[in-house]
């Protein structure tokens, strides 16, 4: 799907484009991936537990998600952590009507557009459980926003294993947090000021694991707006690359690219008051 | 060592406090009580003028407090050594052989403070002069005050001469305070004046109490004292309705309100009525008014009744008077108008980003905009129990503080440092955020 919508911010106007697209893969007999891609809120669930309930516990995830937040109305980052709680409630249930032992659950990554400050200004409010993924991407570089609840990201962290390597480490399926495994989980939070260009990448592991980062930039800054004939966007083109690379598990991508038309830059360095030569040769951006 | 003062009405700018312990006793400008603390515990230490000088100095000679400050030397406790700094002053009566003398110091002409030691001293003033009988006695503690006087405790000295003419001064001013209670009645009240009676009696008469300490005798009088004075009457003419309850804890620093003389309760009706709605505020809202001292006395017989006129006005349990104090509620106000509760955590920048928190401490955000002095991310509040710490989060251009009283000071970048309500927090380009508990001052406005 591919969608182009008006927003308002405050102080701004905004053009939102989102692209999305959901694929089984080559190998796979079930989707369990699930998305949300309705203004404003930006979700992708990779359901686990196999066979229908993983199916099952990402579109309940997705399907809480969307009821709760994409309402209408202006969202906060406590309404965001609400409808989580919500859907990791709802999925919990799942398994406990299935009986056994066995757990069902799904990961969900995604941004909300929150407004923050008594709406006086507005956020982008990234979350993540388990191991799909929220990436920034501003025209140039791709960088992975949230930090995979993984257990090959703990070998990672712990400098026993590098990136490269991880991609093919047995254990890379492994999950250390999930929604609907407990009957309460903790979500990682982000929170970034919206800026006049922002994009974002949210993908299941189908895309991460067939296609390298760099493949990734790579495609996105081969997309020309507006010149793709497909309907599903630079999502459909990432997805397309992911099945064709081997397409070994589901694969999602969901691309949201705000541009803000009445744009209220604010700068992007701090001044140094009364030092204003040493600011020209310094670099005045301070850490993100 | 026996401490009688007289009471100050401020503490601000032109305020003065009164820290007495152990042996030591020390008159200062404060701006608040901050230190007061600190210095009660220090005038207790081996070395008190030391300990107290230390804690004064500390943020250098020119933040100096004007200060008067008394401690008792020599094993018999005849010698005394007095430092006086700013306009404050410090003057010590002796007594010799040769005759009656007195000390009398000054700070002004000095940049310093002026250190004197002098013996055999029979009473030291500090600061204003406590006309004999006017004085409020004090064991150990922070008040404000104007002024005090120091007698040394003839028991510790067995030098009765020395000590016949300061002993009648102090002894008269410990006495008077306790009069307001003696007229309500009979037997009851003549208990709460006996105690002060008997080392009124150890000092002018009885040298038979040799060998303990002269601040035992007066703390353990003190304590007897405690139970008596509850039941005052509401009714009667109480002059002094801030009470005693000084000398019953260990420390108070003493609020405005709590020093300001307020008029007696008309009659019984008007204090029960008063404090019905006292209640019935508590019962709706929150509970701060009820805990702190409101200056009124109640009989404890009354209470029973108060809380069934309350119970009827609303809940029943409403309005325990040992309530616990309410938390504080902090309030960041913003110069732009804007205020924002500090509950968590807040992040104040030009652009505020938060980078992988759990889901339990997202932050609020507070975006100054239109100001490229401040960083992105400027500076951080948060609560951490009862007290509100900020941190600069390595801004480019800085955060300075301005705690009420004090010289401005910037934070070293990264480290967190507590701040009090009142605490002006300026993030540079004319941008501010002043700290206030508004319990506090729901308290207040509860009380008046």
């Amino acid at each position: 799907m591919r969608t182009t919508a008006h927003v308002r911010l405050p102080g701004a106007d905004a053009t939102l484009e989102v692209s999305a697209s959901t694929t089984v893969g080559q190998v796979r007999l079930v989707n369990e991936d699930s998305f949300v891609a309705e203004y404003p809120v930006f979700a992708v669930a990779d359901g686990m537990g196999g066979h229908e309930r993983g199916d099952l516990a990402s579109q309940t995830a997705a399907s809480v998600l969307r009821e709760r937040l994409a309402t209408g109305a202006t969202l906060t980052a406590a309404g965001v952590l609400a409808a989580i709680e919500a859907a990791n409630a709802a999925v919990h249930e799942l398994s406990a009507t299935f009986g056994d032992d066995a757990l069902s659950g799904t990961t969900v990554s995604g941004i909300a557009l929150v407004s923050t400050d008594d709406g006086r200004s507005s956020h982008w409010m990234a979350f993540n459980i388990g191991d799909s993924r929220v990436y920034t991407w501003n025209g140039r570089h791709l960088v992975q926003l949230t930090v995979d609840h993984s257990a090959v990201q703990e070998l990672v962290d712990a400098g026993l294993l590098s990136e490269d390597e991880a991609r093919e480490h047995p254990d890379r399926n492994v999950i250390t947090r999930a929604l609907g495994a407990a009957a309460a989980v903790e979500a990682d939070v982000w929170l970034l000021p919206t800026q006049s260009t922002h994009s974002f990448l949210i993908c299941s592991d189908g895309l991460t694991k067939e296609l390298a980062d760099e493949e990734i930039a790579t495609l996105l800054s081969s997309v020309v707006p507006g010149m793709d004939d497909d309907d599903d966007g630079p999502a459909g083109a990432l997805v397309r690359a992911a099945t064709d690379a081997g397409g070994r598990d589901n694969v999602t991508a969901v691309i949201v690219t705000l541009q803000m038309e009445t744009a209220a830059s604010d700068g992007d360095g701090t001044h140094t008051r009364g030092r204003l030569a040493e600011s020209l040769l310094e670099d005045t951006t301070p850490r993100a | 060592m026996a401490v009688t003062y007289r009471p100050g009405t401020t503490v601000g700018e032109a305020g003065w406090l009164l820290v007495v312990a152990g042996r030591a006793a020390l008159l200062y400008r404060a701006a608040d009580g901050r230190s007061a603390q600190e210095l009660l515990a220090a005038l207790v230490a081996p070395d008190a003028v030391q300990a107290a000088l230390d804690i004064l100095t500390r943020h250098g000679l020119t933040s100096t407090p004007e200060f008067a400050m008394a401690a008792w030397t020599g094993a018999a406790s005849t010698d005394a050594v007095l430092l006086v700094r700013g306009s404050a002053t410090a003057s010590a009566r002796t007594a010799s052989a040769t005759g009656d003398g007195e000390v009398r110091l000054d700070g002004t002409t000095v940049s310093t403070w002026q250190e004197r030691r002098v013996t055999g001293v029979t009473s030291i003033e500090l600061g204003d002069t406590v006309a004999p009988g006017t004085g409020f006695p004090l064991v150990r503690g922070v008040v404000p005050a104007e002024g005090a006087l120091l007698s040394r405790d003839p028991a510790a000295t067995g030098d009765e001469d020395a000590t016949r003419e300061p002993a009648t001064e102090p002894v008269g001013a410990a006495a008077a305070p306790v009069a307001p209670a003696a007229p309500v009645g009979p037997p009851a009240p003549a208990a709460p004046s006996a105690p002060v009676a008997a080392p009124a009696a150890a000092e002018s008469s009885s040298p038979v109490e040799p060998g303990p300490a002269p601040t035992a005798i007066i703390e353990a009088t003190i304590t007897e004292l405690a139970e008596p004075e509850a039941p005052v009457e509401p009714g009667a003419p109480v002059t002094e309705p801030t009470g005693y309850a000084h000398l019953f804890e260990e420390t108070i620093v003493r609020s405005i309100e709590d020093a300001a003389v307020r008029p007696p309760s008309e009659d019984d009706d008007a204090a029960a009525g008063e404090a019905t709605t006292v209640s019935a505020d508590a019962a709706s809202d929150a509970p701060p008014a009820a805990g702190d001292h409101d200056g009124m006395t109640i009989m404890s017989g009354d209470i029973a009744k108060l809380r069934g006129r309350a119970g009827r006005a609303g809940s029943p349990d409403a309005a325990p008077p040992a309530a616990p104090p309410a938390p504080p509620r902090f309030v960041l106000a913003v110069s732009n108008g804007t205020s924002e509760i500090v509950t968590g955590t807040v992040l104040v920048g030009r652009s505020p980003s938060v980078s992988k928190v759990s889901s339990g401490q997202v932050p609020r955000l507070v975006s100054i905009t239109g100001d490229q002095d401040i960083s992105r991310n400027h500076a951080q509040f948060a609560l951490e129990g009862d007290t509100v710490v900020v941190t600069d989060l390595h801004s480019r251009n800085g955060t300075s503080i301005v705690l009420p009283g004090h010289a401005p000071q910037i934070l070293r970048p990264g480290e967190p440092t507590p701040i009090i309500s009142g605490t002006v927090v300026d993030l540079g380009g004319g941008t501010t955020m002043t700290l206030r508990d508004e319990s506090a001052s729901e308290r207040q406005g509860g009380d008046s």
